[in-house]
């Protein structure tokens, strides 16, 4: 217990001291807000529009925009966790195990009896810490920034809603932190411990998805899920690698979380593959990182 | 008869935001000597090598090396000058031969091949031409630090702390090589160390830094001749520092 | 110059050394595979749907028959660019950023300060090496995809369309030089390498995703299921003239699209390719006249970040030791 608090307090330390925590924090909140100032901005535009039409005769169709749930304003937030959150939680993960490496602290921890279990833990728990403070002032922000748009505070079931969409997005964060610690850790370069993981991010927010439905890359931030426009794979195959396509299913749970989009349901199936990744990656990274534990980098 | 100078600075300060590491530096070197720059951690001595070899440009004064000013003549400088950086780095995925023919290159030589077989032969290191850097000890990396410093023949050789971290063999080994360049090639060298045994047994002219100011300057027989017969280096070293021996 | 070109000579062997360029050759071509295998699935399941279409006719209704979907072969590859845009973009910064901090860690890069040669010219080399790298790979790219467009496409290529694909890849070049270029500055300037990462991927977030997506979602259309004026039974010509009421908002859309050399160099690509409609077919020269300002400005953007690579090597920290 006395390693873990050690190594949680002095990741702690170090990860705050860096410059690159708060790079993070102020991207990650700008682009939030700016995310939600841009979708209202768009939606009056819309109604503006609409008016116009209306005004003209040309027609009698509702407003598509009357009654859109309180939480509509946070659709493109999903793609912010999709893109920026997992990027940032990658090199996160990956500078905090390169930080010990780079400046050979690795020798001095080798030579204690230290349980390396322990000390991972509590290096991943502080990352992790952070990733949760960093989400809950993104939550903050948009609470309030879609009580300053809607002239009224989220009622208790957009706020639970908006709770768990804050959960389900720090677990993909943490768990993507500690794919990037454990690649810290292994990584024969710097580069590489970079390189490795963004390009593995990159075929499982892209390459998956597009073999699975066919959609376009660029298509693919959309924030909501993508739909499959027929791809001649046959249908198990299908069914083997949709698993994994977390980012398809992180966005899948996250607009069920938040309702933006009635026509997503919460599935078991995202629900257990997103479980499954999320848990299968920090536990190997405890693993891996621990048996791997005083790697030298190359020079 | 009044000797060459090689290397001079006058008046040089270098600040670094709002701290200053040379604070009016003045120093001469003549042609063919072996300068030990002595001085604590911190008292300036990389700043001042930084300087001498146009890697840092002085905050104000000037230097020059064999005439050339190091502002102003910077290839120039450059050219006659040869550097062994502290706990040198080299291209390690590269062999002895790919790292020195890339550097001689660099440093002007059309084909190195040759020069290279020259150095290493000096050096008695040739067997490990086409050896990876890799695979190397520091002594040995030490030494195809020299052949890279001293490949296209320089007038004037700058070592930063050159035997740190290497073992006594190691040390006695870098000292021969130090002591035959200056010797056989006529090199003139100029040395950043905080080993007073190394001044001892190399240097022939010694300058002692603190705060950023050469607060002594003399030839090594002179300083030893100056103060008590039974005063070791080290003790005229703290006499002229001020500070109490530990 | 002849020192120039043995720094260049060096960085291009490093690469091929390290393997980064074939990884990157591998992966881009892959992508390109895998871009043109799924379009061409896709659009023989369109196939397979017209012909059941056409079957379910009776012979009398066949002359009003909707009409047969037609293969464009070069907008096979459009997900390929795509992974050039975004992808390829994140490579050509990692690449750039290795090429100066291998140096600047190493240290070996005070061996080459202490030589005479300045640090403009090495900059310049290792932007050199990027180019050599990046025509190479790209070189090898265009080869895949002409081979993924006939082999697995089954498309037929006429001479003009070899020509844009060539246009598109040379922009494609250019393209990712800019990030490298971004990278060698950014990696030189910087003291600490985290904070150049930080920094590139940052831009690279702003410039790739952050700035077309918003692009994406001020588009009216792009915010209702089926267009907004689909969903609400508006024809094109009076769209066009209730939009022409909404112009600033228009304005400030395009305004953003175009501060990012991503969206600016997907609009080249996508006319050339034909995969933008009202410039599929058209002559060369007409697409080059009709785009002439995002050519220019992509060249530009691209000369300017090389300039300023540059220009930063006056700066006493550029390529220094990392402290």
């Amino acid at each position: 217990m006395m390693v873990f608090k050690a190594a949680f307090k002095h990741e702690l330390l170090s990860s705050l001291r860096s410059k690159s925590p708060q790079l993070v924090v102020t991207v990650f909140l700008v682009l939030t807000s700016i995310s939600s100032i841009i979708g209202w901005l768009t939606v009056r535009n819309v109604t503006k529009i609409y008016n116009d039409i209306v005004s003209q005769n040309l027609t009698k169709a509702p407003n598509p925009f009357t009654n859109v749930p309180s939480l509509y304003y946070m659709r493109d937030s999903v793609i912010y966790v999709v893109l920026i959150g997992s990027l940032m939680s990658i090199i996160l993960g990956a500078q905090a195990s390169l930080r010990d490496r780079k400046s050979n602290a690795n020798e001095l921890i080798k030579t204690r009896n230290v349980n390396l279990v322990h000390r991972i833990l509590g290096q991943l728990s502080a990352i992790a810490s952070i990733i949760v403070l960093l989400e809950i002032v993104a939550l903050l922000t948009s609470f309030i920034l879609i009580w300053v748009i809607q002239k009224t505070p989220l009622n208790i079931g957009a706020v639970f809603s908006l709770l768990g969409y804050g959960a389900v997005s720090a677990i993909l964060m943490i768990a993507l932190a500690a794919i990037g610690f454990t690649f810290g850790t292994i990584s024969k370069s710097e580069e590489s411990s970079l390189l490795y993981p963004i390009v593995g991010w990159a075929l499982v927010t892209f390459t998956i998805p597009q073999i699975i439905t066919s959609i376009h890359p660029v298509a693919l931030l959309n924030p909501t899920p993508a739909v499959s426009t027929g791809t001649g794979l046959a249908q198990s195959v299908i069914n083997v690698i949709s698993p994994l396509a977390v980012m398809e299913n992180f966005k899948a749970i996250a607009n069920a979380i938040l309702g933006v989009d009635k026509s997503i349901q919460l599935s078991l199936v995202d629900l257990l593959s997103f479980s499954l990744f999320a848990g299968v990656g920090v536990m190997a990274s405890v693993v891996i990182s621990s048996k791997s534990f005083g790697r030298k980098l190359d020079a | 008869m009044t000797k060459e100078i090689a290397i001079a600075a006058k008046n040089i300060t270098k600040n670094y935001g709002e701290k200053s590491a040379l604070n009016g530096l003045n120093l001469s070197v003549n042609r063919g000597e072996i300068y030990g720059l002595l001085g604590h951690n911190g008292a300036g001595k990389t700043t001042t090598v930084s300087i001498f070899t146009t890697l840092i440009q002085p905050t104000s004064g000037e230097a020059t090396i064999n005439g050339h000013d190091i502002a102003k003549e910077a290839s120039q400088v450059r050219n006659s000058i040869g550097y062994l950086p502290e706990n040198v780095q080299l291209y390690e995925y590269l062999s002895v031969f790919e790292n020195l023919e890339y550097l001689g290159k660099l440093s002007g030589l059309k084909n190195p091949r040759n020069r290279i077989l020259e150095v290493l032969d000096l050096l008695e290191f040739k067997s490990h031409l086409h050896e990876k850097v890799s695979t190397f000890s520091k002594g040995m990396k030490q030494r195809v630090g020299v052949a890279q410093a001293i490949l296209h023949s320089p007038e004037v050789l700058f070592l930063d702390e050159p035997t740190s971290g290497l073992d006594p063999e190691g040390v006695i080994q870098l000292r021969e090589i130090i002591s035959l360049l200056n010797k056989e090639l006529g090199m003139t060298i100029f040395m950043n160390t905080h080993l007073l045994s190394e001044v001892t047994k190399l240097c022939t002219q010694i300058g002692i830094l603190k705060n950023g100011k050469l607060i002594y300057e003399n030839s090594l027989s002179s300083t030893i001749d100056s103060f008590d017969e039974t005063d070791s280096l080290e003790d005229i070293y703290f006499k002229i520092d001020g500070a109490s021996k530990p | 110059m002849r020192k120039l070109l043995i720094v260049t000579k060096k960085e291009v062997q490093d690469a091929i050394r390290s393997r980064q360029a074939l990884a990157l050759i591998a992966f881009l071509s892959l992508s390109i595979l895998i871009s043109v295998w799924v379009a061409s699935a896709s659009f023989s399941i369109k196939m397979d749907e017209y012909n059941l279409y056409l079957a379910a006719l009776t012979p009398d209704m066949h002359s009003q028959a909707l009409s047969r979907p037609q293969l464009f072969p070069l907008t096979l590859i459009r997900s390929g660019i795509e992974y050039i845009e975004i992808l390829g973009a994140l490579f050509a910064f990692i690449i750039g950023f290795t090429s100066v901090s291998r140096e600047r860690s190493r240290g070996t890069s005070l061996l080459l300060l202490s030589r005479p040669i300045k640090k403009s010219e090495i900059l310049l080399a290792k932007s050199l090496g990027l180019l050599v790298i990046w025509t190479s790979v790209l070189a090898t790219i265009y080869l895949t995809s002409i081979a993924a467009i006939i082999g697995i496409g089954h498309g037929r290529l006429q001479v003009i369309d070899y020509v844009r694909l060539g246009i598109v890849f040379l922009f494609a070049d250019i393209y990712l030089l800019f990030w490298s270029f971004f990278a060698v500055a950014v990696t030189a300037r910087l003291k600490q390498f985290s904070s150049a990462i930080l920094v590139g991927i940052t831009a690279w977030l702003m410039v790739v995703l952050v700035i077309p997506q918003i692009g994406d979602t001020m588009d009216p259309d792009n915010q209702v299921p089926g267009g907004l004026f689909g969903s609400l039974g508006i024809v094109k010509a009076t769209e066009t003239s209730i939009l022409a009421h909404f112009h600033s908002f228009d304005v400030i859309r395009n305004g953003l699209e175009v501060t990012s050399i991503t969206k600016l160099f997907e609009r080249v690509a996508f006319a050339f390719l034909g995969i933008k409609d009202k410039y599929n077919q058209l002559p060369i020269s007409s697409v080059a006249k009709a785009l002439e300002s995002s050519l220019i400005a992509v060249i530009l953007l691209t000369v300017l970040i090389g300039i300023s690579t540059v220009l930063i090597s006056q700066n006493e920290e550029t390529l220094r030791r990392r402290s």
